[in-house]
């Protein structure tokens, strides 16, 4: 089945098994023939030396290159990695994106922020000039149209913002692999053969608006073929005034909040979108199901999106809208937000499809974890998962029913350090093989942050930035 | 070792009586403990007090009567005496947030609230010991002769699990206003209360006192249980210290007839005028009284200081002063004497992530002094900006802030602003009574902020007063209040 798995297991020969994994880790999509099957069946033993080989070569490859990572290694006396567990000591926290001074933001001290992000990417940042941007949004542009960076923002209840340093690289190899998926049991096409149907925002800083370039890009193949609720941007600046306010909201001092001029300047745009917000969406609806009903759509959005969509729908009588064949991915996680039990059917019926695929991914982490028909989510190959003692951040043994802190590495990172330690608590099983008859190791159960099992929650998932941008945009449309 | 050792049993008291049947194992907090404790379900038929009439046996008692008891109980509340207490305390060293020492000095220092004179102060300065003794008569303008009295209630006490002095506070306060309470033992704590209530039963187990306090382990957000429990019926008013997620649950279950006294979550600042910086005597008298603020109790109250603003300026002399002063305040913490401060026992994950992270970054922004592994550390902002992680502040750790002017430490009020220790006494006159319109809500003299006394508001409410029920008698003679049913158009 796999072409590749023969030749690494025989691969007695070091030079082989190190070019091998380079080819792995730099384009793993491409290493696997852009085949589902492939990721899918590759021999754990195999996986498990490119793994470790690839893992080898991106330390080697980074550790001198990315400030925040040498400090790190420096500081544990880490020269080489011999074994996966080596590399737990070097992952970064969540912290680790955010530990600015909140205050730079605030000011626009974009030169700043970006002596931060030059901590975290090989990219060289010093050519750019943003000395001249007076928002997030215009800074975003500056570094957009003059560096390979797509830094992704997320938006944290504490008021702070994270940034992910990720390249175009990153959001193709992200695209590609959900391609692949499209294709899960079929002959891979260049493209899928599809229109796009996005309920949200078209242009944005977060995660799941960044992927839509590559969506049409990789996925599609054309922007044509790309329609959104919004064809306009999500506002970085609204995004982050979002998590300020919240903040503020908690502990009742919304009305001392501070809003960027840049910001003031825009309001009345702002109150046109909000106006114009339920109406828009109404539009689109009708517009949806009236143009592609009966054909072929791809739909991947955050679990609460694609059920309100689903409930627009089946609320009016209408279900089975679009073509059997057509791609529906859901995820985002149900951080703070309780999903309905059975969103993913409400959603697979008003589609018109027997189910949809639900994914596990974060945007530190180029790679989704697909949940199986056995309920499992199967690990992505280019992402190597740790389970963590959650108080001591120690991995915890490789073998038996682990359950702890996810942590993960992601080998397709070439600019940015690919470890990540989450929030998430999951339990592994490592020995039983699922009966789907995948290979890969997999998640059992529920994925739960740790933040929310001690009751609350830090981060606005991206299941949530909808609410919160709502809120923030009826905070500044009233606010004269 | 036994299993039993390893897993300690919270028994359950209610009114008098002692429950140790129907364990369940409950886990403690951040995987510290895990402990037995009767299945509060099987218990709900004898939890509730029932007939709100049965709190009269209370009011057979005089205010000496209670005195005279609470002085008892301090007394049989002896760690080197009392074996159920001792064990109490030994059983919380996993589980506290606090070094054993620190457990042990704060199990000390519980007796010193049933003491007669404390007491009597608390009860005649927060509520007004002739309230609590009967009717208090006045004559209103109008010619109304007006009774005023404070009764006690059927209350739920959620208790805080950073400090055992507040279980034996509650125990005090319920009896002065002859309530009845449950008291709701917190995970990481659950044995001080269960300590002092079965002390109780030991000493005078037929006592009203006695007989109207319970002590029960539940988990907090039992949806199940607090159903049926916070109910009007059942209970009247609620007081709930704890984290947002914990206050904000029990709001749930408010209606009328039942109502909520919120001890929200707090956390503390200082602000130091530039006269800390007058000689180097007095900036080091300075950072002794900061660095009390912030690591006496391992910082682990939300009485502690956690970000210190400093008008030391923000140019760069500023900025070497404030960092001097940092150094200072470090090397204070670790001389503050072991029965205030020790080493943490455990360093907190989610703050050495963010201490972490400031490292790694290793830009100017920020002097770090100190290591966790040194048990105490203080970040000096170079910006005038506490760190993104502030609310986190703990185990010793203090963010030093350097401003112009205290109006920028002002502007980080909210309610969540407990206690604000100033230096030197003057400059409070410039800060507080603009500051407590933001919701600051104690004001301290510099390295007090973990002293004073007991009988004074609490969190800008009038706490005791509202754990009671005031309740008027109006008294009115047709010749001097003239009566609306001769009321002339």
């Amino acid at each position: 089945m796999s072409k590749v798995a023969p030749n690494v297991v025989s691969g007695s020969d070091t030079g082989d098994i190190v070019a091998e994994a380079i080819r792995f880790c730099d384009d793993p999509n491409k290493f696997f023939n852009h085949r589902q099957v492939e990721m899918d069946t590759i021999s754990r033993e195999a996986l498990a030396e490119l793994q470790l080989e690839g893992l080898k070569y991106r330390f080697n490859q980074l550790k001198n290159n990315i400030p925040m990572l040498k400090k790190l290694a420096d500081g544990q006396g880490i020269e080489d990695i011999k074994q996966l567990d080596d590399v737990v000591p070097l992952l970064f926290e969540h912290t680790v994106y955010k530990s600015y001074p909140p205050i730079l933001l605030e000011k626009n001290r974009f030169k700043d922020i970006n002596a931060f992000i030059q901590k975290l990417t090989t990219l060289d940042l010093s050519g750019v000039d943003v000395s001249g941007c007076n928002s997030i949004d215009e800074w975003l542009d500056v570094m957009d149209r003059e560096t390979e960076l797509r830094i992704s923002m997320s938006s944290g209840t504490s008021g702070t913002v994270s940034f992910q340093p990720l390249t175009t690289k990153d959001l193709r190899i992200w695209n590609q692999n959900t391609l692949a998926k499209c294709f899960d049991g079929k002959e891979p096409e260049k493209h899928l053969n599809a229109e796009v149907v996005f309920p949200y925002f078209r242009y944005g800083p977060s995660i799941g608006m960044r992927l839509n370039d590559g969506v049409s890009e990789y996925i599609v193949g054309s922007e044509d073929r790309f329609h959104a609720a919004f064809p306009e941007r999500l506002s970085a600046d609204v995004l982050y005034f979002a998590g300020r306010l919240r903040a503020a909201q908690t502990k009742g001092s919304a009305n001392e909040l501070t809003i960027n001029p840049s910001l003031k300047a825009r309001l009345k745009d702002f109150a046109e979108l909000q106006n114009n917000m339920q109406d828009h969406i109404e539009e689109f609806f009708d517009r949806i199901v009236s143009e592609y009903r009966g054909k072929r759509i791809y739909l991947a959005s955050t679990w609460n999106l694609l059920h309100s969509l689903a409930e627009r729908g089946l609320a009016k009588g209408i279900e089975g809208v679009f073509a059997p064949d057509s791609v529906v991915f859901g995820g985002g996680g149900a951080k703070g937000m309780t999903p309905p039990p059975n969103w993913q059917q409400d959603v697979a019926r008003f589609i018109g499809i027997d189910k949809i695929t639900e994914g596990y991914g974060m945007s530190e982490i180029m790679g989704s974890h697909y949940k199986c028909s056995e309920g499992h989510w199967h690990f992505a190959p280019s992402v190597i998962p740790f389970v963590l003692d959650p108080d001591t951040s120690e991995p915890l043994q490789r073998k038996g029913v682990a359950t702890g802190r996810a942590a993960y590495f992601d080998l397709s990172a070439e600019t940015r350090w690919g470890g990540f330690i989450t929030g998430d608590e999951i339990t592994v099983n490592w020995d039983k093989p699922c009966p789907c008859g995948r290979q890969s190791f997999y998640i059992e159960g529920d994925i739960q942050r740790y933040s929310e099992k001690q009751g609350g929650d830090d981060k606005i998932s991206c299941a949530a930035t909808e609410n919160a941008h709502k809120e923030a945009l009826d905070f500044l449309t009233n606010f004269s | 070792m036994n299993t039993q050792e390893l897993r300690p049993t919270a028994n359950m008291v209610v009114r008098g009586k002692i429950y140790s049947d129907n364990l369940i194992e409950v886990g403690g907090r951040g995987g510290d403990m895990v402990f037995l404790t009767p299945d509060v379900h099987k218990y709900r038929d004898v939890l509730p007090l029932g007939s709100p009439g049965k709190l009269a046996d209370l009011y057979e008692l005089s205010f000496d009567d209670i005195l005279d008891y609470l002085e008892a109980l301090g007394e049989a509340l002896d760690v080197n005496k009392n074996p159920k207490l001792r064990r109490a305390m030994e059983s919380s060293y996993p589980a506290s947030p606090m070094s054993p020492t620190l457990v042990d000095a704060s199990y000390e220092d519980m007796r010193w609230v049933f003491q007669r004179d404390v007491v009597r102060e608390l009860a005649d300065t927060e509520v007004g010991i002739p309230y609590l003794e009967g009717w208090v008569e006045s004559e209103r303008i109008g010619g109304v002769q007006l009774g005023v009295r404070c009764f006690g209630a059927r209350t739920v006490n959620v208790v805080a699990g950073n400090a055992p002095i507040v279980s034996a506070i509650t125990v005090v306060r319920n009896a002065i206003l002859r309530s009845d309470t449950i008291i709701k033992a917190p995970s990481n704590d659950p044995f001080t209360a269960l300590a002092i209530a079965e002390t109780m039963c030991e000493i005078a187990p037929d006592h009203p006192i006695t007989k109207h306090l319970s002590v029960a382990y539940w988990r907090g957000g039992d949806e199940k249980f607090e159903e049926f429990l916070y109910q009007p019926q059942n209970i009247e008013k609620i007081i709930a210290c704890g984290g947002f997620a914990a206050v904000k649950h029990v709001t749930q279950y408010i209606q009328p007839g039942l109502e909520l006294i919120s001890l929200d979550p707090k956390r503390s600042m200082s602000i130091v005028g530039q006269e800390a910086f007058d000689s180097e005597d007095t900036m080091w008298d300075v950072a002794r009284r900061i660095a009390t603020d912030v690591g006496g109790y391992n910082q682990v109250q939300c009485a502690n200081a956690r970000v210190v603003y400093v008008v030391s300026g923000t140019d760069d002399a500023g900025l070497e002063r404030i960092n001097r002063l940092g150094e200072m305040v470090q090397e204070c913490i670790l001389k503050l004497p072991p029965q205030l401060s020790t080493k943490p026992k455990k360093y907190d994950q989610n703050l050495k992530a963010s201490m972490d992270a400031l490292r790694l970054t290793d830009m100017e922004w920020y002097k770090l002094i100190g290591e966790e592994d040194d048990g105490a550390a203080v970040i000096v902002s170079q910006l005038p900006n506490e760190v993104e992680f502030a609310t986190l502040l703990n185990d010793r750790v203090a963010n030093l802030v350097p401003i112009d002017s205290v109006d920028e430490a002002i502007q980080q009020t909210d309610s969540y602003t407990q206690t604000v220790g100033v230096y030197p006494e003057e400059l409070k006159s410039k800060v507080m009574n603009i500051q407590a319109l933001f919701g600051s809500q104690r004001y301290v003299s510099l390295g007090y902020a973990l002293s004073g006394c007991l009988a004074k508001p609490q969190d800008g409410l009038e706490v005791v007063r509202r754990m009671g029920k005031w309740v008027t008698n109006e008294i009115s003679d047709p010749e001097k209040v003239p009566p609306l049913w001769e009321t002339s158009h």
